[in-house]
This record gives C-alpha cells, structure tokens and sequence, in this order.
C-alpha cells in the first residue's frame, strides 16, 4: 500500500491541565473528503486548526506528500481554509478576496487574471466581482470563501463548520456543490461538522470522535452498520442502548425479565445496542418475538410511526414502523406487543465498549 | 498655653468692647447674617476658618461661607460679574497687585477707619483705602546651608561668578525679582526698565527658572540651585520640612509680598464684609497664620512671642521693607511680562 | 396617524439634547468668539470693540507663532509615538484570551485615575536633579549627571505617557471588533506578518486609529500641567500660554484669541486627517 497523502500520527493537544486532542491518528488520501464528526467540543475543531497550523500541537506529527509540517507557520503550508464565519475580507471586493491568495504568491497579473475568471465561473459568482461581501447574500458568502481558497489551488482544503451559518433548506444545496467542486478539482479535504447529516452527505469517509479521541474512522456504512462503541452507535443514527447481563442466548435486565438474543455471546455485563428502524413488531405470542412489551406511546410521523415501549423491567425503547402507505398506529398507548429483530441488526458490547463476538447465531 | 488662650480671649472681648459704643443695636443687627469669603483652598483657607470664622465670628452670628479657588478663576468671576448690582462674594482674598487692578477697575469698595476700627493698627507702609493687607513676607535670599559658606547680602550677589548657573528663579513672582534688582541697583525698586539687561544676563546665564514654587526645594536640596530669591515664610515653611535651608535679608531691602482682602463694591452683605476685615485684623487671629504658615502679621499690634517670634524675627538693624509701588506695577507688567516670556524662551 | 406622534416624540427626545448642546457648547463658543474681538485696557479688563487686533497680534509675532509650531511639533510626535507604541500593546489585550487579559486592561486604565498634574509631579522625581534617574546614573557611574527634566524630551514622555491609555484603549475596542478568523484567512493564503499586517489589520483598524490619533492630538495640543511642570518656565506651549494670558495678565481679548487659534489649528488638522482617511479607504 503506498503513502497515504496526509498522515496524521499521535496528534495531541494539550491547554495547560486538559487535554483537548489525544493521540489522533489519521492516513487520508489524495482527492478523498473526510469528515471530522462529533459533539461540541470533542477535538475535532482543534484537530482541523492544528493541521491548519493555527495551533501547535503538543505531541504528534502531521505529514503531507511525506513532509513534516511541525513548525511551519501556515502562510506557508497551502491550505486553503474555509471558515464557519467565512471570514471574509470586509475592505475588499469579491474578486480582490479571491485574489488575496495569488497576491501573495505574486502570480502574474495575466495568470490571477485568468484564475480569477476560472475560479469566480466555478462558484457562479462572475457577476458579483466588484460587490463587496457585505452586499452579498450569506450563501453568495459562503461561495466567495470557498472560490478565494481554491484560488490557491491548496494540497488541501480545510472546512470548518462551512454550511452552519446558512439557512436549513439551502444546506443540502451548497453541500452538494462543495462535494461537486471538491470531485471535480480532485482535491483533498478534511471537513469538521457536528451535523451527522451533512457528514454522511458529504464524505468519503468519516472520523468520529468525542472527548479528544477518535471513536472509529470509516464509511457511512461501516460506521452505521458495525460501530466500534456504544457512543458511536448512539452518535450516528441513534440507537436503542440496553444495559444488561448476557446468560445462555438471553440478555438479562436488571431490573428483572430479559430479552431473548439473536446470536450466542460470551456470558458477562453487556449492551444491547439496536436502531429503532431494526426493531418490528410481532405478535407477543410469535416465535420470532424476542419480549413482550408496553406500548406507552405512539406517534406519527410520516414514513413511520414511533412507538416509545417499555421493556419488561421498565427500560424504554424506540422503535420505528415504516408506514409503507397503508398502515397507520397497529397499537395504541397502554397495548401490549411483542418487538423482533434478526441477528444481523444486534450489536453487543462489553463493559468496556469493545464490541462482542458472536459465537453462533441461533436459529429464530 | 493657658496665658496665651486666655490673652487671646481677652482681646477679643476687648475688640467688642471697643467696637461698642458705635451704635450697638444696629451694629448687632447688620453684621448677622452670611459673609461669603472668596480665598484660596488648602491651609489658608483652614487658617481663615480656625483663627476668624469659629473663634470671632462665630460669637457674633456671622456665618462664613468659603468659596474656594484658584485667585485667577476667582479674579474672573468677580469681572464677570461687575455689572451685576448684588455679586455673591463678599470678601476677596487676592494678592496686592490684584486688588489694585480691581481697584482701578472700580470693583472695590473704599475702606476706612469707620468701617473697619481695627485698620488704624495697621503697619502704615502696607495701608492703601481699597484693600486690607491680611498676611505679608518679605523677599529674601534662600540658600542651601550645606553648599553656601558666604550667604548672598545683596541682588548683586546673585550675579556673581560664584553663583552662576546656581540661581533659582520663580517664574511666577518673576515681577519681585525685577523690583528687588532694581532696588539694588538705582536704590529704586520702581525703576524696572534700569535693570533689564542684568537680568537678561542673568537669565542666560543659565540659572534656572522654575514654574511651580514646589520644585524650588527639591532643586535646592539636589544641588541643581544653590540660591534664589523667595518669601521669608518659604525658607520657614521648607525649614519645617527639614531642607537645609535658610534666608538672608538684602542689605538694600526686601520688596514684599502682601496678601490682602477687599470688598466687592456689589457684595450682598457688606457690613459683615466689615467685621471680617476687623476680626482679620485681630492681633489673635494674625498670629495664628504667623504660627502656621511663617506670614508676618500686618497689624503692627500682633506682636509675636515665644519660639515663632524666633523664628520670624527680623535681624538687627532691621532691614529696610519695601512694599511695591503698585499703580507703577500695574503700568509695567505688560511691557515687563512680554519682555520677560521672550526673554525665556531664547528664540 | 402614526407619523404625527413620532415626529413629536422625536422632536421631544431631541429638543433638550439640541438645548443642552446649544447651551453648553455653541454659547460658550459665541461669547469666546465675541470677546476675541474685544479690546483689552488695563484698567478696565476688557473694552467693547469689534477689532482683529487680538488675532494680527499673534499671528505675526515670531515669537507666538513659534509657540504654536512647538505645540504642533509636539503633539503630532506624542501622537506618532502613541500609535507606535499603543498599536502592540492594543492589538495584545485585544488578541489576549489570557485570564490575566483583564488584569492588562485594568493596569492601561489605572494611570487615567490619576490626574496629570500629579502624573507630571511623578515624572519630575523620575527626571529631576537627584531624582531617580539621576541618582541612578550617580550610582552607576560617580560623577556624572542625568537632568531630563525642563527638556522637551521631558514633555514628550509627560504627555506621552497621559495619553497612550486613550490610544490603546479605543485600538483595543476596534481591532476587538475585528474577526481573528479574518486574520487567520490571510494567513492561510499565504500573507506572513508584515503583509496580514498592512492588507488587512491595518486597513480595517484604520478607523480606530484615526479616532485614536485625532483623541490624543487633541489631548496632546491642549496639554497645560504636561508642558507647565516637565517643561519648566523656558518651555512654552498654547494652553500655559493662554492661561498666563488669561488669568495672570487679566488679558481675556487676547486669551480668547489663542483659544481660537488653537481649536482651529486642532479642528483643521483634525478635519484634515479624517477627509485623508475617507477617501483612502472608503470601503473600510
């Protein structure tokens, strides 16, 4: 396998007792977008700013193309970086803020020229050249940012945050567009968001991470179908976390009953992660039903009704019913059902968070 | 203490004793009421309210009221308000030369024995009918005692090689320095114009000028002057303050300088203004302010005893007083004080 | 319906401000105006006349005029130094996300409790004879002598040091108001320092310094206890000139006249200097 083009290793940061970053690792590709994802305050903001060279790391090392960019200060490490404020240059026009970066580099005037026309073309801002950012619309904003750091025509692009600052129905938009210009230049980009949404939209792959460590790295996929942790399985796409204690192929509750399992495990604390999509309702007496349940709740919401149930010991659970256009509720508050699952939607994970092996799957 | 307070006490019954038999009933009647003071802040103005306002006006229903500023910002406003038929300062404490300009000016009231009895005690030199003198304290030559074997005993001293570049000059009483080299040199302190080229020397001779009286004792103490001409009650003040410092009267004479008090022609309560100026002029109240403040009492009556007579005492043969021929001053001061500014500057 | 009573609440709100303003800044302004014309007489203070005698006077004597070029000299110097040495420490504080940020602050704001006249009294103990300075320079080597005070070297630092808090807090609040992520943009397009600073702090802090600039300049050509103390009786400036003019010689024509002369002096080069800024950076 050959040389990742940007190689984050051991990457850490340190303010004075806490540590905000630890020891990340990270290989991304040439022309591959990966997106940092977390909650507030996990690294992954500190991590885009260190390798952007706004902040000095404590410990690690960042490599791009095999150099070590330790200590080089980041007027020199061409990255183009786009700002969740924007950060636009309010003196100055749209077409002198895309050209900032080229007047720097003292480019020919023919070549800024001729860059100027390409880039501005590129975000369809071609008419609003001699505008100043404070006559533009945020979204037109948002394109200036971005037209001025692919300018540059950077090793790699930095997002932070780009599309928080624009209205909810044109996010979908300008993340398309960014992905659009990002294949197309073929370039590389690391983008931090806290939106699980625009995150999955946007990368190739992503990065999870939460209180400074990274959680897991991998496709949409990997991370929705097989997360490495109780945290990931909660933070991408939600799940139904289950505390209990695995015995034979059940899943015993604390607070009494149990749940029966899909698949055989090794006996010992557990929990029982499952997404509300995975789980259906059977009638309580099925076969395939795995626990007799409490409807306390059920509400419509469009593509599926969720039911908030309660297990036998009490713990709650969602679940979600695809409407599929010809039912509504099947069960009404103060019902009693039964919930399946097959064994490919159950996840397990010991006391540590470590996901638990299947021994052998049992037979519905 | 208990034969000085009680001396005090008797004075002062003695001063309304003797102000009685003038139509006591109206006498009482008028001089109630509030006297407004104009006077500088600070110790004297504490003084004024120690030694007059609570120990003899108080007696005698008078409420003193100070309105308390700097003597140009006070001078301004009593201009400011000539025309007005009812000022609001009753009394105006300003130096000498600024009372006659008020004078001139017809802002002040005339004084005499009838209204003021107690103006028959003082010194005649320093008696004019516009404006009472209060305090005085005459030029002399300060020196450090440490650096000034021979003391200066004459202005001519202070031209000497001896001295050069040590002189202190006070930009702000630049006016007596002309009168005290005059003095010197024509036997006339009036005689302004004689002088200027002395002084011109003097000046750039690199001797040096200050603005503010209080940088005079730390350039004395750091050796940066050696001599120049101050009030008596300066040299006694910084004395008190521990500089080694002491004064020497010039064999011509000491011009002095006289702080005084006048009546606005305008003043609301003018019979109170009166028996202010009485009981400033007691010898009590005088030798308070010789007490606290070094100022020679200019009621020839205060006698002063004890360590501050010492202290203020005029050596034998007692030097010649001069007091300034004001009208000639006030003809003077615009020619003297531009010639003096460019003179400075140097340009 | 609605537009007669919120013009009259308008011109309710702005009536007594207009009055106040008219009252405590254009009358005062008038009357010094009117008395610049007057006629001074010893004896009389002040004669009715409507003579520009006041104004000739000043204005062909070397002597004054001199002064006004010192006063001039000295300010736009202070305020130079100000920008100079006020531009680091502002920019700092504003940068600053330190605990001990508001402890900086405070240690800016501190001297502008303290009066002048006092902070000038400071400095004479720094700068005299024996003083500090001097006492030092005896002890380093015996002998010799440091004498800054009475120097224009003196008034300089004097008025320098009174007026720099005002520089640094009004850049402090105007580069506050700049976005750090601005600056971080230039860098990441590959401006170093020197040219983040000139093409984008500097263009958008420009504001703040000309208000600045033109704050202290004002300060700095109104100083009277600076110049008074520090510069010593052969050290002449505008305002102890027009004071001595006005309270020592009783010459209120003549006062009135260098006031004049001064506030137009400050007003012109002031107007000047922000007509200067505006079309530079018009944008900004």
């Amino acid at each position: 396998m050959s040389e990742p083009y940007l190689r984050i290793a051991g990457l850490t940061k340190r303010f004075g007792a806490t540590t905000a970053v630890r020891g990340v690792d990270l290989d991304v590709r040439q022309g591959e977008m990966v997106v940092l994802l977390g909650p507030s305050g996990c690294g992954k903001t500190t991590t885009l700013r260190m390798v952007a060279g706004f902040i000095e790391a404590s410990e690690g090392r960042i490599l791009l193309e095999g150099r070590d960019y330790a200590g080089l200060p980041p007027h020199r490490r061409e990255m183009g970086m786009v700002f969740q404020s924007y950060a636009l240059f309010p003196h100055m026009t749209v077409a002198a803020n895309v050209i900032f970066g080229l007047r720097m580099r003292r480019l020919p005037r023919a070549e800024t020229e001729a860059r100027l026309a390409e880039t501005l073309e590129m975000v369809k801002l071609t008419a609003m050249a001699d505008r100043y950012p404070r006559q533009l619309s945020g979204g037109q904003q948002q394109r200036v940012a971005l037209a001025r750091a692919l300018a540059i025509r950077p090793k790699v692009l930095l997002l932070d945050e780009p599309l928080s600052n624009l209205d909810a129905n044109l996010r979908q938009q300008v993340a398309r567009e960014i992905r659009g210009l990002q294949r197309a230049a073929g370039l590389t980009a690391l983008m931090v968001t806290h939106d699980q949404d625009e995150a999955m939209t946007m990368a190739d792959r992503l990065v999870v991470m939460n209180e400074g460590t990274v959680q897991q790295v991998g496709t949409q996929e990997e991370l929705y179908e097989r997360p490495a942790n109780p945290f990931v399985a909660r933070f991408i796409g939600h799940s139904n976390l289950i505390a209990g204690t695995v015995a034979g192929d059940a899943l015993a509750l604390p607070g009494g009953g149990a749940l029966r399992l899909a698949g055989h495990y090794a006996p010992g604390t557990a929990t029982l992660a499952i997404r509300p999509e995975r789980v259906r309702l059977a009638p309580p007496e099925a076969a395939e039903a795995r626990a007799t349940v409490l409807v306390e709740d059920a509400t419509y919401v469009g593509a599926h009704v969720e039911y908030l149930l309660a297990l036998p010991d009490g713990t709650r659970l969602i679940l979600h019913d695809p409407t599929d256009g010809g039912g509504g509720r099947r069960h009404a508050a103060g019902d009693r059902a039964g919930i399946a699952w097959d064994l490919a939607s159950e996840r397990l994970f010991d006391s540590a968070g470590a996901p638990l092996a299947l021994r052998t799957p049992i037979a519905a | 203490m208990i034969e000085r307070a009680s001396r005090r006490h008797l004075l002062g019954l003695g001063a309304a004793a003797a102000s009685l038999p003038f139509m006591p009933h109206v006498a009482r009647a008028q001089t109630g009421g509030r006297v407004v003071v104009s006077t500088w802040g600070g110790d004297y103005a504490g003084l004024l309210g120690s030694n007059i306002d609570k120990p003899i006006l108080g007696p005698k229903n008078i409420e003193v009221t100070q309105d308390v500023g700097t003597e140009p910002a006070r001078i301004a406003k009593l201009i400011a308000q000539r025309r007005l038929p009812r000022g609001n300062v009753d009394i105006i404490c300003a130096q000498a030369p600024s009372c006659y300009d008020l004078n001139e000016a017809g802002l002040l009231e005339p004084l005499d024995e009838t209204k003021v009895p107690n103006m028959r005690h003082v010194v005649p030199e320093l008696r004019n009918n516009y404006a009472l003198p209060h305090i005085f304290s005459p030029q002399v030559f300060i020196y450090n005692t440490e650096r000034v074997q021979a003391p200066p005993t004459t202005f001519a001293d202070l031209m000497a090689d001896r001295f050069k570049g040590k002189v202190g000059l006070l930009d702000n009483s630049f006016t007596y320095i002309v009168m005290a080299a005059a003095l010197q040199k024509t036997g006339d302190a009036m005689n302004l114009q004689a002088v200027k080229p002395e002084l011109e020397k003097l000046v750039r001779d690199g001797n040096k000028t200050y603005t503010v009286t209080d940088a005079f004792a730390p350039a004395l103490r750091s050796g940066e002057i050696d001599v120049g001409p101050v009030w008596q009650a300066r040299v006694i003040f910084w004395q008190k303050a521990g500089v080694a410092v002491r004064g020497s009267f010039p064999q011509e004479g000491s011009v002095v300088y006289v702080s005084s008090m006048g009546v606005p022609k305008n003043a609301p309560n003018k019979a109170a203004a009166f028996a202010y100026l009485n009981a400033m002029l007691e010898p009590a109240a005088q030798r308070g302010f010789a007490d606290s403040m070094g100022y020679l009492p200019t009621n020839a009556e205060a006698t002063l005893e004890g360590e501050v007579a010492q202290r203020l005492a005029l050596p034998e043969p007692r030097p010649k007083l001069v007091a300034p021929d004001y009208a000639k001053l006030a003809a003077a001061r615009d020619d003297l004080n531009d010639w003096w500014r460019r003179l400075l500057d140097g340009r | 319906m609605s537009a007669r009573p919120r013009g009259l609440t308008a011109g309710l709100l702005v009536g007594p401000a207009t009055l106040l303003v008219m009252g405590a800044l254009v009358a005062p302004l008038l009357l010094l105006a009117r008395t610049s014309l007057n006629r001074y007489d010893r004896t009389q203070f002040m004669v009715e006349a409507l003579t520009p005698e006041n104004y000739a006077r000043f204005l062909v004597d070397p002597f004054y005029t001199g002064v006004l070029w010192t006063t001039l000299w000295i300010a736009l110097l202070t305020t130079a130094l100000c920008l100079l040495f006020g531009f680091p420490i502002a920019y700092r504080l504003a940068r600053s996300q330190s605990r001990w940020k508001s402890a900086g602050v405070l240690l800016v704001i501190l001297p502008l409790f303290i009066g002048s006249t006092v902070r000038a009294l400071g400095w004479m103990g720094v700068l005299g004879r024996g003083g500090l300075l001097d006492s030092a320079a005896a002890a380093l080597s015996p002998g010799s002598s440091v004498a800054l005070l009475y120097t224009p070297f003196a008034v300089v630092l004097g008025i320098l040091s009174i007026n720099l808090p005002y520089m640094v807090l009004t850049l402090q609040s105007v580069i506050e108001g700049i976005d750090a992520r601005v600056e971080e943009a230039a860098d990441s397009l590959g401006a170093d320092g020197p040219r983040r600073f000139l093409h984008v702090v500097l263009p958008l802090a420009l504001p703040g310094i000309a208000t600045g600039a033109v704050l202290v300049f004002i300060l700095a050509m109104n100083a009277y206890a600076t110049p008074l103390l520090l510069g010593g009786a052969r050290f002449q400036m505008m305002a102890p000139m027009l004071f001595r003019e006005y309270a020592v010689n009783n010459n209120w024509p003549f006062a009135a006249a260098i006031a004049f002369i001064l506030m137009i002096t400050t007003l012109t080069l002031t107007a000047a200097s922000s007509a200067f800024v505006q079309r530079r950076y018009k944008a900004a």
